[in-house]
């Protein structure tokens, strides 16, 4: 029981870390919500559901991730490169994108959930007492890898320093010559290629439907606010809580309240901590 | 002097207007001014008072639900409503205690976690409000279309009357923009800027759920699905989109973004009808920073 | 009687101390000055009179009563106004409106405060107020002007009005002459003299030491968190801890006397 609580609870931290920390990534780069994002996971999904059949499950996951680079580069250019410094209408403009999209690809998919069937689904491996399916451990090994990708990005390469200057102070960043629209460019496309990689993965353990993007945000949400935005560190925290609280809560309390929990932990944290948990720098000078 | 008279000229054709069109239309335009209600419940919390709310749509819901239920077990349903309004306040004032303290993202993603606890605490209490299952008959019929109209009409153009007053010509609307402009100069000046945050949510709820109650009294219909935050979403483009300090930016977008997308359902799919709403809010950001509302302002000079 | 009494007020940031025991007093229709090199603390101080910043030791009493446990608005209501270093006005908003704002004081004060928070913002109380203060500081003019429209020099003197349209008992002036010309420096220096010929007590930091002398009849030097010294300006200009204090800097206290670095 407590190796199932562990494998769920890590499949669920998995998907919410990868949307998560390109929420974070982003958001620390332009300042603004990415409230396409969800669907950038749901995208992601159909994409690798439509293409296994011809590449296979590896092939389908990079041509998710492909699709998505070219998502997030439009996403840009339409939903946050004009709203430079008006960031609520950014945050709008990537809500009405996200109705955009539902939208399509319920023209293309229909409404009606469907599975996602891949080879991995089918079989197990056992450990000790527990039997965990071979697709969620691909997930949990995939997440896991494409994280630590990330963050050796983010701590040890010249784009990662980048990042980090652009969503430390925007002005000196610029005065340093760094070219802070490529900079947001990059940031919305790996966040789009994580969010592809975690519809691609997490899309075999449920089904997925063309509104599967809600939950996947809803939840991201809550690791941030425990990790604090813009911090990718304690963003995988923060969604490693959250995965397993709900894992825990599915089974101890119920599963229709496990949005609640999260949500009523977030409103339970922000209660008691008005600026997050982990606090941003203080800018307010008098 | 002629711009009262253009005033009560534009009322008067208003006032005819039901007399014009076919009960399709009408039907439209009443709930697009139900709608606005809320919309103005987000120009008056985050256009006037600077404060982000993405869970608007839960103090709808207890609006919508306390009308509905009360109604049903038999109470008058006026009295319903305001008990539903005063619920609703109730429950702003107390988001609004943690909330005053809480700064941009911060506020958008907490206000956003306590309208998903609402929806859920709508869906999950079926004893109550029988959950998906949807609450039906509420007992408020008898009244036809024509007086709808001239109800709704008369409550929103009140409502755009006193927030234009506040905006435009009262002390209250700048103590409101100080505190949303400088927060630091506000409190310099003598102004308590908690009790101000917390006043704005809890009237902004109250507004929201008026417009619950007037939706559950029309509609006569209930389901949590209608409160959720994708509801919550649509009242801040709405309000975006008609330039997010304007209510009366806010009662056009509101009957743009309903009446248009509902008039290309001949196109036949629903999911038409919202890609076209969604394009719609991207082209009036892209090309109408501040909205109808900004818009209106530039044509006034 | 004092208006203002600091005693031994001390401030830290984690482990870095702000201020140090630090005393002053400001009685009515004086001028204090305020003075020290950048990052001595005098931003600080203020902030903490103001009640921006909580204070870890030592005693602020204003008017005789202790406003410790005040927050800023009660403290703002009591009759401590400011200015800001970087100016902190509403741009959108005219002159008149920015300048009306800073009346919430009265506004909320009162046992009727109430209901006229919801009067018209041209009403006759208000309008008189303001319409008085903008003379005063020399904006008649300008009141229906955008300040987002308004040269910079000019939107101190709107932060002014602010201040004192109110008629507080305590001004705390943060650098009011930064950016301004000459004239008007001038226009400051009388209305500050103005100010305190009303009895308002006034704190003035700035770095412009021509005009501390000028204006001041005592001055505060504090360095590093500390007070190093308080008596008339020229006195301070001969204290050998000031000089040290400003060694590197330009040192132009007049008094009638040769200048100093240029």
């Amino acid at each position: 029981m407590f190796g199932q609580i562990l494998v769920n609870g890590l499949v669920l931290s998995g998907g919410y870390a990868l949307v998560a920390v390109g929420l974070t990534l982003t958001f620390g780069v332009m300042r603004m919500v990415n409230f396409a994002e969800g669907q950038s996971v749901m995208i992601g999904a159909f994409v690798a559901y439509t293409t296994v059949p011809y590449v296979g499950y590896v092939g389908a996951i990079a041509a998710a991730m492909a699709v998505n680079a070219v998502l997030g580069i439009i996403l840009e250019r339409t939903a946050f490169r004009p709203f430079r410094g008006v960031e609520l209408n950014g945050l709008i403009a990537s809500m009405g994108m996200s109705i955009v999209l539902v939208n399509v690809a319920e023209l293309v998919w229909g409404t009606t959930p469907r599975p996602f069937e891949t080879i991995y689904n089918e079989t197990s491996i056992n450990f000790g007492t527990v039997g965990v399916s071979v697709q969620r451990l691909i997930c949990v090994a995939a997440s896991g890898a494409i994280l630590l990708g990330l963050w050796w990005l983010i701590q040890y390469t010249s784009l990662g320093r980048k990042f980090r200057a652009v969503s430390e102070d925007h002005e000196t960043a610029a005065a340093m010559g760094i070219d802070v629209n490529q900079v947001s460019r990059l940031a919305l496309v790996i966040g789009s290629m994580m969010a592809a990689a975690a519809g691609a993965l997490a899309g075999p353990v449920n089904m997925i439907a063309p509104d599967m993007g809600r939950t996947e945000m809803l939840n991201a949400f809550a690791a941030i606010i425990l990790g604090g935005f813009g911090n990718v560190n304690g963003t995988i925290l923060g969604a490693l809580l959250i995965g397993m609280i709900q894992s825990l809560g599915a089974v101890y309390v119920s599963n229709a309240y496990s949005t609640s929990i999260a949500f009523g932990l977030l409103v339970l944290t922000l209660i008691f901590f008005p600026r997050g948990l982990v606090p941003e720098r203080v800018d307010e000078n008098v | 002097m002629s711009k009262r008279v253009l005033l009560i000229a534009a009322v008067a054709v208003l006032a005819a207007l039901p007399l014009t069109f076919g009960t399709f239309w009408i039907n439209m335009v009443i709930t697009a001014l139900i709608f606005s209600l809320a919309v103005f419940s987000v120009n008056l919390l985050t256009g006037l008072t600077g404060l982000l709310s993405f869970g608007q749509a839960g103090f709808v819901g207890i609006g919508a639900y306390t009308l509905g239920v009360l109604a049903k077990q038999g109470h008058p349903p006026i009295l319903a409503g305001l008990y539903g309004v005063l619920l609703a306040m109730l429950c702003g004032f107390l988001l609004g205690l943690p909330a005053a303290r809480l700064k941009g993202h911060y506020l958008a993603i907490g206000t956003l976690g306590f309208g998903i606890l609402i929806y859920q605490l709508l869906t999950n209490s079926v004893d109550i409000t029988r959950g998906p299952m949807g609450l039906i008959g509420i007992p408020t019929g008898g009244l036809d279309k024509q007086t709808w109209y001239l109800i709704m009409l008369s409550v929103c153009l009140t409502m755009l009357a006193a927030l234009a007053y506040i905006d435009r010509y009262s002390a209250l609307g700048v103590v409101l923009k100080m505190v949303r402009h400088d927060e630091i100069a506000a409190q310099a000046s003598g102004i308590n800027i908690f009790a101000v945050k917390l006043i704005a949510f809890t009237v902004s709820a109250g507004l929201a759920g008026l417009s619950g109650a007037l939706f559950a009294a029309y509609v006569r219909f209930l389901t949590p699905d209608l409160f959720n935050e994708q509801e919550s979403f649509r009242y801040m483009m709405m309000a975006v989109v008609g330039g997010i300090g304007s209510p009366l930016g806010g009662i056009i977008a509101s009957l743009m973004l309903t009446m248009i997308p509902e008039g290309l359902r001949v196109l036949g799919e629903d999911n038409y009808r919202l890609l076209v709403y969604g394009t719609m809010v991207l082209f009036v950001l892209w090309f109408l920073p501040s909205g109808i509302g900004g818009l209106i302002e530039r044509l006034r000079k | 009687m004092s208006v203002l009494e600091l005693s031994g007020v001390s401030k830290r940031f984690g482990g870095l101390r702000a201020l140090s025991e630090v005393s002053l007093s400001v009685s009515p229709g004086e001028v204090l000055g305020l003075i020290g090199p950048n990052g001595a603390g005098k931003s600080t101080l203020v902030s903490c009179i103001t009640g921006v910043l909580r204070i870890d030791g030592g005693t602020i009493r204003f008017q005789d009563c202790d406003i410790q446990r005040l927050p800023p608005h009660r403290r703002a209501r009591r009759g401590i106004a400011r200015t800001f270093q970087k100016v902190r006005l509403a741009d959108q908003l005219t002159v008149y409106e920015n300048v009306a704002a800073g009346l919430a004081s009265h506004w909320f004060a009162r046992a009727s405060g109430w209901p006229s928070v919801f009067r018209p913002l041209s009403a006759a109380s208000v309008a008189q107020a303001v319409n008085r203060t903008l003379e005063r500081v020399g904006l008649g003019d300008v009141s229906g002007a955008i300040v987002k429209s308004l040269p910079f020099g000019q939107r101190h003197f709107v932060e002014i009005a602010r201040a004192i349209v109110s008629e507080p008992n305590l001004l705390l002036l943060d650098e009011p002459a930064t950016g301004l010309t000459e004239p008007e420096r001038e226009r400051l220096a009388t209305l500050v003299k103005d100010i305190a010929a009303q009895g308002c007590a006034q704190m003035l930091i700035e770095h412009d030491l021509e005009l501390v002398g000028r204006l001041c009849n005592r001055v505060t030097v504090i360095n590093q968190g500390h007070h190093i010294f308080t008596g008339a300006p020229a006195a301070a200009q001969r204290e050998p801890e000031v000089v040290r204090a400003y060694l590197g800097m330009n040192l132009l206290i007049s008094g009638g006397g040769d200048d100093a670095c240029g």
